[in-house]
């Protein structure tokens, strides 16, 4: 394993393959080597279906911390999940009252997701409430960035919907040795299975390990139903064909460079340390 | 309706052209020799008794037992007119069904969980009587029986494909409700609107509202503001006040056509009551469509007062497309409020101008739009004209007297939270009752030479016709939120779907859509479904390519289509698998297990996706299933062969079940979000 906390599955893209959320590592299961060589269709069902392994020092308190460490990770990306809504809903603000000439003459600059978004913005739609366009999926080079832009939010969400559309397991090991695995459904349908010789030490670290994986899983998924809203709440008002569509890679592109701040912050917090 | 010293019935029912009552004032003995010359059938007949005698049983509506406002004891059916297959009728058929299917899949749900044939799908066969429908269906007459057919019926058809009379007549045991509208997307939309309703995505204030109009001398609508709209006002405060209701009256020179427009624009009441005059206009007049069963509202100086304009009364096209009527239930005491007939019942034989009502039976617009645009979930109104006798009781000296108490009876189960279906069986039971007397009555003037005054038998064919004619527009199985309601999911799986046709055309409800479809950036091979009472030339239905059709490439709703194939297409496709994925997981969720096994080897339980087998190695231990209404089952683990529990076992298990639950809470919590703040579209 790549560290204690692992998420395999069958379908990472390069997208996501460094679009971690909270402490895991995300692993492709064809990397781990947990590929099937079944049918196709066995292959689909096997492949998939997620795999959280956490891997523990066998030392209580050395788990412990590695587990408190998941947990401050986690809180960062929930704290950061939250934040996509409003702050996109800002600097569209600010793109909208610049468009009418309401600008202001403050020396305040924008932090770097936003001032990417206005970017991706600006291409997108301002052509077409200029009239400049009878559609407003940008032209020439506008449109190439944004058809790449597609194309990655595209992989990433249908990744991410099979992440959070499929049931899931749960490992917890003590230095590589299993002791503690959970199946759960999308609905939350739970299957646990313990070892004859259950130590209440054991029991607590796989509860915390339970908890840090499903509490992942969900900001996965809110992290999908967040940008579908945003998407859905700018095609109500923008009322010009095609703007969800147009819309969904620039949210998508969005929330991924929020999230990505905690790992430029995490690195300066190193820096500065150093 | 009233009756005046000359013996002469005057009928509620304005010529929006002239402003003069649409039907010259009549004797009643021309409305008794109409009456004497329309008996009912023999079978038509036998149901009425039967109506009549189960009545004052305490469950009236369905078979004896039998909870009416439980889908899963009541059953619930959709009725679509009959299509041969491969038409284009049968397309069209598909398309309207597609378009309901998030309400049809939750319907389902909830009519099916006990028994998978209380959910049912019919078609109505062209010209078939109410009586042959049910027969081919298996039903005899008689209470409901959900086993051979579901008591709620909701019929998806224009009257001139299943006819208004077998509305009526099925209606008579049955809880039977309508819609039809002129686009797919109307569809989409009320299906839509009353699962937001349901699962308590939108939230009404607990208020009615009585409008009461009164125009200058017009006698009919002085009648309803003094005997209907502030009795029943007075009624439902002092019934329901305590329950949480706020009544407010808007009567008299409130009531006028600019109150009911901002009543029905900004923050609509939960439950609107409106009693006035519905428009009429002669049979093909080029308004008669639009505007047929309009609300003439007090703006109207009345009869002496000339003509009407267009700004005295509310018709369909009021209700703008922003406007959102969810969860919102309507009463609309008005001739034509619900629909218009093709002929004339009460004119027949009279040469009258009223012979012809209208080219073919429709719907009134007024209506449709409040479901179809506006999501309300369901309108009551009358087809045909609406008549006094509903609230007046002429004594034996022909003088009039309030009898409210169908039209009490009726709120008070509506506000109380009764399926609407269900809460017009009093209406039913009325109808049943006066229909089998007066056919009674005819009987004896027939056979036995008996005298009965003309005024009698006009009073009661009048009452007859008028308690049959009330129909409900919408599902026959909406209610109003009540206090302490929790979220019903059934079948919330498809509540965020999106629209799964692509709407567009020359719907007249709705120009802004129409323009968009046009724009150059829609596709060329874009399928456009146009369902239309209208029988203009120009408006045509424009059916997809087999092909596209059934390569499913119209499924991406509101993400609309891509223009080549590329990605807004696949993007758009992909956001309606996730919703639907959601959507899914809360209609698993209504119950939680969870199982905690001890095993030897735990590593042979990874990866199985089925439950575990007891055997040597592995053993269940401990089980919890939690049901959404809070029911649970519990197994607790045991220590070896004693009888201590395994506590750390048991402290684990416990545990997870919580872990469990937040997350299922969280799941419900995030969709419902997703669908009542974004991917609905209102």
């Amino acid at each position: 394993m790549s560290g204690p906390f692992e998420l395999n599955s069958g379908f990472f893209p390069g997208e996501l393959a460094s679009m971690a959320l909270g402490p895991w590592s995300n692993v492709s299961r064809s990397e781990s080597g947990l590929v099937s060589f079944s049918s196709a269709a066995d292959e689909d069902a096997t492949v998939e279906a997620p795999h959280w392994c956490v891997d523990l020092d066998g030392d209580l308190s050395q788990a412990l911390a590695m587990l408190e460490a998941g947990d401050r990770s986690l809180l960062d990306t929930e704290t950061r999940l939250v934040q996509i809504s409003d702050r996109f809903d800002r600097t569209i603000e600010i793109a909208r009252t610049s468009e009418a000439g309401q600008v202001s003459f403050s020396s305040e600059v924008l932090p770097d997701s936003e001032s990417r978004l206005l970017d991706d913005w600006n291409d997108a739609f301002a052509p077409a409430r200029h009239g400049e366009a009878t559609e407003n999926i940008p032209r020439a080079a506008a449109k190439s960035r944004w058809s790449e832009m597609a194309a990655s939010a595209r992989s990433a969400i249908e990744a991410v919907w099979r992440l959070v559309s499929q049931h899931s397991w749960v490992d917890t090991r003590l230095r590589g040795r299993l002791v503690a695995s959970t199946f759960m459904t999308v609905s939350g349908d739970t299957r646990l299975t313990v070892g004859p010789q259950l130590t209440a030490e054991t029991a607590f670290l796989h509860r915390r390990s339970f908890s840090l994986a499903v509490r992942t899983r969900d900001a996965w998924a809110r992290l999908l139903t967040s940008v579908l809203q945003i998407s859905a709440r700018i095609a109500r008002v923008a009322a010009v064909p095609h703007s969800f569509v147009t819309a969904l890679p620039i949210v998508w592109k969005f929330a991924r460079n929020v999230l990505a701040e905690i790992d430029t912050l995490r690195q300066l917090s190193r820096q500065h340390q150093t | 309706m009233s009756t005046k010293e000359s013996e002469e019935l005057v009928f509620n029912g304005i010529d929006g052209q002239t402003g003069e009552y649409l039907l010259p004032p009549m004797s009643q003995a021309d409305i008794a020799e109409v009456a004497k010359g329309k008996p009912l059938s023999g079978a038509e007949l036998k149901d009425l008794n039967a109506k009549a005698r189960v009545a004052s049983q305490a469950n009236f509506a369905v078979a004896e037992g039998i909870d009416a406002n439980d889908l899963a004891q009541a059953g619930w059916a959709v009725v679509f007119p009959a299509a041969e297959g491969g038409s284009t009728e049968a397309k069209k058929q598909a398309a309207i069904r597609e378009a309901l299917s998030p309400l049809l899949d939750r319907r389902r749900v909830q009519a099916s969980r006990n028994n998978e044939r209380y959910y049912r799908e019919y078609d109505y066969r062209p010209g078939e009587s109410k009586q042959k429908f049910l027969a081919r269906l298996g039903a005899a007459p008689g209470p409901a029986d959900p086993k051979k057919v579901p008591y709620y019926l909701l019929l998806v058809g224009s009257p001139e494909d299943i006819p208004f009379r077998v509305q009526y007549q099925v209606d008579i045991q049955y809880a039977v409700g309508r819609i039809y509208f002129d686009t797919l997307d109307e569809y989409d939309t009320y299906a839509r609107a009353v699962i937001a309703a349901e699962t308590l995505q939108v939230a009404r204030v607990r208020k009615a509202v009585f409008l009461g109009v009164e125009n200058p001398n017009d006698v009919a609508t002085r009648l309803s503001h003094r005997y209907l709209v502030n009795p029943l006002a007075d009624y439902a405060e002092r019934d329901q006040g305590e329950r949480g209701w706020a009544v407010d009256r808007v009567l008299r020179n409130q009531a006028s056509a600019d109150r009911l427009r901002g009543l029905l624009r900004d923050n609509p009441p939960a439950f609107l009551f409106t009693a006035s005059h519905g428009v009429g206009f002669a049979s093909g007049s080029e308004k008669q469509l639009p505007f047929q069963g309009a609300l003439l509202c007090q703006d109207w100086g009345g009869p002496k007062s000339g003509g009407i304009s267009r700004e005295h009364y509310v018709a369909g096209e009021d209700i703008a497309s922003d406007v959102d009527l969810r969860g919102m239930m309507g009463f609309h005491f008005a001739c034509y409020g619900a629909g218009t007939p093709k002929s004339d019942q009460f004119a027949r034989g009279r040469g009258q101008r009223g012979n012809a009502k209208a080219p073919y039976d429709f719907l009134s617009r007024l209506p449709q739009r409040m479901l179809g645009t506006a999501g309300a979930m369901a309108a009551i109104g009358h087809v045909d004209r609406a008549w006094g006798t509903s609230f007046l009781w002429a004594d034996e000296r022909g003088k009039g007297k309030k009898q409210l108490a169908v039209f009490e009876s009726t709120v008070k189960s509506l506000l109380e939270g009764n399926r609407i279906g269900y809460a017009m069986e009093h209406f039913n039971v009325r109808y049943a009752e006066l229909a089998s007397d007066l056919t009674a009555v005819i009987e004896d003037i027939e056979y036995s030479d008996e005298e009965v005054s003309d005024r009698e038998l006009a009073q009661m064919w009048i009452q007859s016709n008028d308690a049959r004619n009330y129909a409900v527009i919408g599902d026959p199985a909406v209610r109003l939120a009540q206090p302490g309601d929790q979220p019903d999911l059934a079948g919330a799986s498809e509540t965020p779907h999106m629209p799964s046709i692509a709407i567009a055309g020359a719907g007249q409800n709705r120009p802004e859509k129409a323009s968009a479809a046009q724009s150059p950036t829609e596709p060329e091979n874009r399928s456009h479904y146009q369902t239309s009472q209208h029988k203009d030339k120009d408006v045509e239905m424009q059916v997809a390519p087999e092909s596209e059709s059934d390569a499913g490439m119209d499924s991406y709703g509101i993400f609309s289509r891509d223009k080549d194939g590329d990605d807004p297409g696949l993007l758009g496709r992909l956001a309606n698998r996730v919703s639907e994925t959601l959507g899914k997981a809360i209609a698993d969720a209504m119950t939680l297990e969870v199982r905690t096994y001890v095993s030897r080897d735990v590593g042979s339980a990874v990866g199985q996706d089925s439950d575990l087998a007891s055997s040597d190695h592995t053993q269940l231990r401990a089980y919890t299933r939690c049901k959404l209404d809070g029911d649970t089952d519990v197994c607790v683990p045991l220590q070896g062969d004693g009888d201590q529990v395994d506590e750390q076992l048991w402290s684990l298990h416990t545990e997870m079940v919580k872990q469990a639950q937040a997350h299922r809470a969280e799941m419900i919590k995030m969709v419902l979000s997703a669908v009542g703040g974004t991917l609905r579209r209102k």
